[in-house]
């Protein structure tokens, strides 16, 4: 059983949101479907991932503090996902590249168009990551 | 789908009191050392940290952000939001069926200390 059961986030613009989720999960092969506040992707085996105007009806905002892991197959995913976001109204905040976390992996950061902190990582073989 | 989440915390022993009671109930304990100043729960399918922000700045919430955890039962959703409400966290919705979860799956919500909204499910698919 995955830890999570799945991830809200916030949107003021479920158009906005659209346009740059479905651009970036499709880069990690991630099926969603739109719902009248927003999207979801994912799956009942994997686990969903939600965008909505928040239920609230303020201002979506993002956290300080606050990261989403997403996980990748491989590392082309990883720089498909970077090249989907910075095209999709969201902003670098780590290229990707090869980080040491416990793991060799290969990761990149981005923010959403709120501001959201997501990042996207693929494990790496040990041998591969020595190479 | 996920590797892990991180949320931010203003007064980490607030947060290790109240995620150790809560992360417990789900099976899930702290790996970071006490020194480390941050906590790490790590399962065999994802990892879940709390930190202060990197950037030195306060945590703060988002508004719209929601994580949820998967819970293998009912009971140890009731069970999670009571060891939450008693470590520190505040209720944002008692245990019970959600109509806008699949198949009325059971869930649960809280703020934790710092007010970042958490959720426990038991997702019937």
């Amino acid at each position: 059983m995955s830890m999570y059961s799945h991830v809200m986030i916030g949107t003021d613009d479920p158009e906005q949101a659209r346009a740059f989720y479905d651009a970036t999960f499709a880069a990690l092969g991630i099926p969603g479907r739109h719902t009248p506040r927003g999207a979801f992707y994912g799956s009942p085996e994997t686990g969903f991932f939600g965008v909505a105007i928040p239920r609230d009806e303020q201002a979506a905002t993002h956290a300080n503090g606050g990261t989403i892991g997403l996980k990748a197959g491989t590392p082309a995913q990883v720089d498909a996902w970077h090249q989907a976001a910075l095209a999709n109204g969201g902003t670098c905040e780590g290229p990707p590249g090869p980080r040491e976390y416990g793991a060799p992996m290969y990761g990149a950061y981005v923010r959403d168009p709120v501001g959201n902190k997501l990042c996207a990582f693929a494990l790496l073989a040990e041998d591969a990551a020595a190479s | 789908m996920f590797t892990h989440a991180f949320l931010g915390s203003n007064d980490i022993e607030k947060s290790r009191k109240f995620y150790d009671s809560i992360m417990g109930v789900l099976g899930y304990h702290n790996v970071a050392p006490p020194e480390a100043g941050r906590l790490i729960y790590a399962g065999p399918s994802g990892t879940f940290i709390v930190a202060p922000p990197y950037n030195g700045e306060p945590a703060s919430v988002s508004n719209g952000h929601t994580l949820g955890f998967a819970a293998p039962d009912d009971e140890t959703v009731a069970r999670w939001h009571e060891a939450g409400l008693a470590a520190g966290g505040t209720d944002e919705g008692a245990p019970g069926p959600r109509s806008a979860a699949p198949n009325n799956s059971h869930g649960a919500y809280l703020r934790d200390p710092d007010g970042n909204k958490i959720c426990a499910f038991h997702m019937r698919h």
